[in-house]
């Protein structure tokens, strides 16, 4: 019985073509717009400490300062990875679980004389970070940089407060950075940056007549100073010489991916659709008591809880048939790697379909004519949909926005297509997102059926 | 239709006894008892907000009484019992969807009735043809005429061949030609023993078609009998006899003849050159022969005259009488 109104459903939609055709154009189109749009990333500010590591191979005495600096910013938590047998590992594991912003690795020693600051053996860091939250790495990024060239500048000119007595030393910026040398921050590839030591020539000295030169081109731009800025003390130490350094920045997730950011949009766009289609297609349950066809059907063999259960593996059938077609697609025109995380995503779109269609029926039997449900749900999804991260990411959100997410499938479905596609988790770590969800379907499925009592006593 | 009443017993195929129904403060059946008998044909009229669709709705179980007891086949029904394989409803709306075909409307109305197989191909190849929509199976409902749906709506509800048919409406909304067809649709259920409830607004239809009639209004039976019977019983025998007289230069006034007379006269209007009067009748045979000699012996010369017999729209207005039920 309950295959019949599963098949009778689908019927029912094969013989709206339109419906059809737009069921599946639609999501492709809108994805396609969205993906264009968030691909170009999203700028903002955060308030929260952001939680970072360190891992300090050298533990010199200018390591050792970098740290003791970073550490006492109130933007950054740090999480400590003493107890770690391989820090380094830990750091990746937790990075890829999304509890950990980033983490800072010290590699070299940074401690340098002057004649050899400009030598071979330049200082690393190497900044682990996962731009799936650009706002985040971004900021660590800065927030090292920022650090770095306090450390640098000499006691005299107040190093500990950054940049407010550069004027002393700074003088004017520079376009050529060969034309200077010492240290430049070189944007590699995008998402790498690295201080590292620039090319002297003949007529540096002209050019910085004596002064030193901080120069920012861009917010990933570069930093350049000249070569008499080792001739200055650090603030806390002795040191004669400015150490070179490199900043790397290492996506570790998203690095080894065709079109990183493409996974996360794509099930933010999937959800919202899979809500709205639930349910618009749920609305058939208000036709069909409208035109009396509901009285028909439940005078005949076909009782309610079979007639919501066939409704319900249908839109789930539909919907994640839906998501399949925009996933394929995204990995056509997107390169997003599907084939390798099938088994994920498999379980996912089923579960959030699941939801979605219980949703969906819970929003049909909730209201009273087609026109209700229409505007109703409209702004319900699109709400949920906004706050669920499906229009925003959800790392520009404040804690209490996120937080309120949480009551929103969106913001599920997305951490569980984000674990698949981006985090690349295993699917054991699918669970907290599988059981909500899940759960959730068969809620609001169990309230649809209760609303439901009220149309079968007339 | 194969043999639909293949378990007759000495049953009603409906027995309805002093059901109630209150929606709020609002009483909709008010102590409402009839019988269906087998293989009968039972017209249910009342105005609008009269307690029918309630009451087929009871009758369906898809509602519960307040009190009182219905039975079908002798088996009291209660709400939401499920599917009876004895019971087949067509209700008002058209209760089909627009997006299947007609084939594929049938065949999962069959499947929800608890056709299958073989079985089910042959009882929807059979309604196809008894509806007349045999070559256009494969079309979707929604391009059908009004009538066409009508007919399909029907088919709908006698696929598993029920013994007791509750027909809500069945013409509303067609031409006389697809009025014809159901009719002699359902004519041939009836005729195939089938036992029918019909509600209707159409007299005529109730009329011509069903074998007995109960009335309702404001939640309560007010008439129930064969047609005949319901007339003896509100109107009586009599007839109204309607002339058309032309008045000549010659003719002296009427007023004496029609006021001063023993005539049981239902209304007079005189026109310049014309008057109508209605005149209420016992004994046609008799009586017409001396008013018609009356009249020309006024001077007025008879155009017209036509005797009409009561019908069961006058016993439904004169049982429910002629105010407007709007609410």
């Amino acid at each position: 019985m309950i295959w019949s109104v599963f098949k009778l459903s689908l019927r029912q939609w094969i013989n709206r073509p339109w419906e059809v055709a737009l069921a599946f154009l639609l999501p492709i189109v809108f994805f396609t717009i969205f993906a264009l749009i968030f691909a170009r990333g999203i700028q903002s500010q955060t308030s929260e400490p952001l939680s970072i590591a360190a891992i300090d191979d050298i533990q010199d005495e200018f390591s050792t300062e970098l740290l003791k600096a970073l550490l006492s910013r109130t933007d950054f938590s740090f999480v400590d990875l003493a107890d770690s047998e391989n820090p380094l590992q830990r750091a990746r594991e937790l990075i890829r679980l999304g509890d950990l912003k980033a983490c800072l690795v010290i590699k070299k020693t940074l401690t340098v004389d002057g004649s050899q600051a400009l030598g071979a053996n330049a200082g690393t860091i190497e900044v682990l970070t996962d731009y799936s939250d650009q706002l985040a790495a971004g900021y660590v990024e800065s927030a090292t940089r920022e650090t770095l060239m306090r450390l640098s500048l000499p006691e005299s000119s107040g190093a500990q407060s950054g940049f407010s007595h550069t004027s002393e030393n700074v003088g004017s910026a520079i376009e050529d950075p060969d034309d200077v040398g010492a240290f430049a921050v070189h944007q590699v590839e995008g998402n790498e940056v690295s201080l590292a030591p620039a090319t002297r020539n003949s007529n540096s000295s002209e050019a910085s007549t004596g002064d030193e030169v901080l120069h920012r081109i861009s917010d990933v731009g570069v930093f350049e100073g000249t070569p008499e800025m080792h001739k200055h003390e650090w603030k806390t130490s002795s040191r004669e010489a400015v150490p070179r350094l490199a900043i790397t920045m290492v996506d570790i997730l998203g690095d080894e991916k065709a079109n990183p950011l493409i996974s996360m949009y794509a099930a933010g766009i999937a959800v919202m659709f899979l809500l709205f289609n639930a349910t618009s297609g749920s609305g058939v349950l208000i036709d069909e008591r409208s035109n009396q066809t509901l009285d028909r059907l439940l005078s005949s063999h076909l009782t309610m809880d079979e007639l919501l259960l066939g409704k319900w593996f249908f839109m789930t059938t539909l919907g994640a048939s839906q998501v399949a077609v925009m996933f394929l697609w995204a990995s056509v025109a997107f390169s997003l790697n599907l084939t390798e995380h099938i088994d994920g995503f498999f379980m996912m779109t089923i579960a959030t379909s699941l939801a979605a269609s219980g949703f969906g029926l819970f929003m049909a039997t909730l209201c009273k004519t087609r026109a209700q449900l229409s505007g109703f749900s409209t702004v319900v999804v699109l709400t949920m949909s906004a706050l669920g991260g499906s229009m925003v990411p959800r790392y520009l959100m404040s804690d209490s926005l996120k937080n309120l997410g949480l009551f929103t499938f969106n913001a599920w479905a997305i951490d569980g297509f984000d674990k698949v596609f981006w985090r690349e988790l295993p699917v054991a770590a699918l669970a907290p997102q599988l059981a909500v969800l899940s759960l959730s379907g068969v809620f609001f499925l169990s309230i649809a059926r209760l609303l439901a009592i009220r149309w079968e006593n007339g | 239709m194969s043999n639909p009443l293949s378990l007759r017993s000495s049953f009603p195929a409906i027995a309805v006894r002093n059901v109630r129904k209150r929606f709020g403060d609002r009483t909709v059946l008010d102590g409402v008892g009839f019988e269906l008998k087998r293989g009968e044909l039972l017209g249910l009229l009342g105005p609008n907000g009269a307690g029918k669709t309630t009451l087929v709705r009871c009758l369906s179980g898809r509602i519960r009484a307040d009190a009182g007891e219905i039975e079908l086949d002798g088996q009291v029904i209660s709400a939401q019992a499920g599917g009876s394989a004895t019971l087949g409803i067509v209700p008002q709306e058209l209760a089909i969807y627009q997006d299947l075909s007609a084939y594929q409307n049938l065949f999962y109305f069959g499947r929800f009735h608890g056709l299958r197989g073989s079985k089910l191909k042959s009882r929807v190849a059979w309604a196809l043809e008894w509806t007349g929509l045999w070559d256009r199976r494969s079309q979707l409902v929604r391009c059908f005429s009004g009538g066409m749906k009508r007919r399909i709506n029907l088919a709908c509800g006698i696929l598993h061949q029920p013994r007791v048919l509750l027909l809500d409406e069945p013409t509303v909304g067609v031409d006389p030609q697809s009025r014809d067809r159901i009719y002699t649709m359902i004519d041939s259920l009836s005729a195939e023993g089938c036992s029918i409830l019909l509600t209707t607004h159409h007299m005529d239809e109730a009329e011509s078609q069903c074998d007995r009639l109960v009335i309702m209004d404001q939640g309560k039976i007010v008439a129930d009998g064969r047609i005949d019977a319901l007339i003896e019983k509100t109107i009586g025998s009599t007839r109204l006899v309607r002339l058309r007289l032309r008045m000549t230069s010659e003719a002296c006034d009427l007023d004496d003849l029609f006021y001063e007379s023993t005539w049981n006269i239902e209304r007079f209007d005189r026109f310049k050159q014309e008057s109508i009067v209605k005149i209420r009748m016992n004994d046609v045979a008799k009586n017409l022969s001396p008013l018609l000699e009356q009249i020309k012996g006024t001077g007025a010369v008879i155009e017209d005259v036509e005797v009409q017999a009561p019908s069961l729209h006058d016993v439904f207005i004169e049982l429910t009488g002629e105010q407007l039920r709007d609410d």
